[in-house]
């Protein structure tokens, strides 16, 4: 341990450790520090018995190389340690009449399987895809410039003219320039749980990046679990001679008298200064740390206003039989269930909880079909997942959390069972994560998984929470700022922070 | 690999691990409580919550501290399950950081 460094993280999640990696390849003194004992944040694994788990990933958009989003990949120095498998089938998705199997790489498949069960939309969906096209474009021009980042914002109108033109833009908004047709906008939207927010809410800003990602780039696994990404960073920080220490709450973000940033407590450090602290905790909690009174009135209201996102459910099963023996073939990844075509009604019933009717969408991850190294020879594993409700869980006493979980993992059992008829004699490990895991292990409010909520309000280069505090040397990365969550919306925070800020 | 409680907590006993824990591995004695290993998922979010500093990971066992692996394991098999947390014991801060309190251990 150094007493100074150029530069503190405040949490090895995926932000944090991302933007650590990039400023620490630049020759500065890095410290990332955390309250866990293990780095990654919900980029993290677990093990129970012989089975492990990815807490969090469910699909990695186009990391491949040559693709966009490989080259946060290669900047921020893992390409040569980590392997990406890719997702033979991207998604399946079941609504009413609607099954559509959206393969790996196949864009042109896809559309061609929309037009067989809309034929009368089919110039609409040409015109919509070739304009979503453009976009994706625009925005990663935009992201991956190598141009200083007043120079990128200056070239917004004339060459990334689409940021601007779609800021104000729901999905649906979008979806509704080229279709009148609320199935088939449901079926374009049908990742949206992905995002934790219903299409006519979502903005579409932030989802336009990954939706074509995903589909002309395809969707991956980290080999070995999202672990070895967390990792493969903490190794780069060290090899660039910065340090990462874990088991370490940050007890104070210290200011001087002038309101500038001089550095961090922990019980463990002491006192470490530094003229730059990056968080990757919560915006709440920075302030907490910092002191309510080192902000000024306009920030704390803003703050105030702005909301968290959903949170989210996931069952964790180790199955002793291969997933072939349930059905489940070889080619297949992620299944996405919609009971009712209206995503804003399920969305409300997920959020006050009323998840245990057939009214809400839900998932499959087959784990273990991407990834064999995660399991024993003969085993296989699987994830359930809902969005849920970051209300209800956090006042209930220990007996009550327990028997609410419980309940809620065997909804979920008891729907994958009508999928996968013999299930349950097969389950050797049950584990599920819930909004109060989430806040356990991360800090984050109500057990939010995407940060601050990505609706328009709060989305968007000029609308997301700001990378920087109105304090001096001190700023945020991570799903919490610009340009959201996910793995890749993490690792591009970090890129964006870097490229304007250090 | 477990997480152990060591000679700190004995006579301070502040419960604030067993409300973290996501595997509900805490078993509770009159001054002590122990962590059981079958239990314990490794997780390690019990650690910064101890403000005694008495939780280590097996594999951080200081060898003056080695045998209190068997002691939470053999103790696990004999004191009832805690999942809330409770007010420390009256006096805690009379104990707070002094050595070698095994001898006081009431099992």
């Amino acid at each position: 341990m150094k007493s100074e460094y150029d530069v503190i993280f405040i949490g090895a999640g995926l932000g944090g450790l991302t933007a650590a990696s990039l400023i620490a390849q630049k020759g500065k003194k890095v410290l990332v520090i955390d309250k866990h004992n293990i780095a990654g944040g919900y980029a993290t694994n677990f093990k129970r018995k012989d089975f492990e788990f990815d807490v969090s990933l469910h699909s990695f958009d186009g990391v491949v190389k040559g693709g966009n989003s490989y080259k946060i990949i290669e900047a921020s120095g893992v390409a040569d340690k980590i392997e990406f498998l890719g997702h033979d089938t991207l998604y399946h998705y079941q609504c009413g009449d609607i099954d559509i199997k959206v393969k790996h790489q196949d864009i042109e498949g896809y559309k061609k399987q929309l037009v067989h069960y809309f034929p009368e939309e089919e110039g609409n969906i040409e015109r919509l895809f070739s304009e979503a096209d453009k976009n994706y474009k625009d925005m990663s021009g935009f992201l991956y410039s190598t141009k200083r980042f007043f120079l990128r914002i200056m070239a917004t109108p004339l060459f990334y003219r689409r940021i601007l033109k779609y800021e104000h833009y729901t999905v649906d908004d979008y979806f509704s320039r080229y279709t009148k047709n609320e199935k088939l906008k449901a079926a374009l939207s049908a990742q949206w749980s992905y995002y934790g927010l219903p299409a006519k809410d979502l903005a579409f800003g932030y989802f336009s990046y990954p939706f074509i990602d995903y589909l002309r780039f395809g969707g991956y696994s980290i080999k070995g679990g999202s672990q070895k990404l967390s990792n493969a960073l903490v190794d780069t920080i060290v090899e660039h001679g910065g340090e990462v220490q874990l088991a370490s709450p940050v007890t104070k973000i210290v200011t001087n008298e002038k309101n500038k940033i001089i550095g961090i407590e922990s019980k463990k450090t002491g006192f470490v200064r530094a003229k730059k602290i990056v968080s990757n905790i919560s915006p709440y909690a920075v302030v907490s740390l910092t002191g309510d009174e080192q902000f000024d009135q306009k920030f704390k209201q803003n703050l105030k206003q702005l909301k968290p996102s959903i949170s989210g459910f996931q069952v964790y099963l180790g199955l002793n039989c291969t997933l072939d023996k349930l059905g489940v073939k070889k080619d297949e990844y992620i299944r996405f269930f919609s009971p009712t075509l209206s995503q804003r009604e399920q969305f409300d019933n997920l959020k006050n909880g009323n998840v245990f009717e057939d009214k809400t969408g839900w998932s499959i991850n087959y784990f273990s079909n991407v990834d064999d190294s995660l399991v024993s020879p003969g085993k296989s594993s699987l994830g359930l997942f809902t969005l849920v409700g970051t209300s209800n869980w956090h006042s209930l006493s220990k007996m009550e959390y327990r028997e609410k979980k419980q309940e809620l993992t065997q909804v979920l059992i008891d729907k994958a069972s009508k999928v996968l008829p013999g299930l349950v004699d097969h389950i050797e490990v049950c584990e599920a994560g819930t909004p109060r895991t989430m806040t356990k292990f991360t800090n984050n409010p109500g057990g939010a998984i995407y940060g601050f909520e990505q609706n328009i309000k709060q989305s968007g280069l000029f609308r997301r929470f700001p990378q920087k505090y109105p304090l001096k040397g001190l700023y945020q990365v991570g799903a919490w700022t610009f340009p959201g969550a996910g793995f890749i919306g993490t690792m591009l925070s970090a890129k964006i922070l870097v490229d304007r800020y250090f | 690999m477990t997480y152990v409680v060591t000679d700190n907590c004995i006579q301070c006993k502040h419960t604030e691990c067993v409300d973290i824990c996501p595997a509900d591995a805490f078993r509770e004695g009159k001054n002590f409580i122990v962590i059981d290993p079958d239990e314990c998922v490794d997780c390690g979010l019990c650690v910064p919550e101890c403000p005694e500093e008495a939780i280590f990971a097996e594999s951080e066992l200081t060898t003056d501290d080695e045998h209190f692996l068997e002691l939470n394991a053999e103790l696990a098999k004999e004191w009832p399950l805690i999942l809330e947390k409770l007010p420390p014991i009256e006096g805690y801060q009379s104990w707070s950081g002094k050595p070698n309190k095994l001898a006081h251990l009431e099992r």
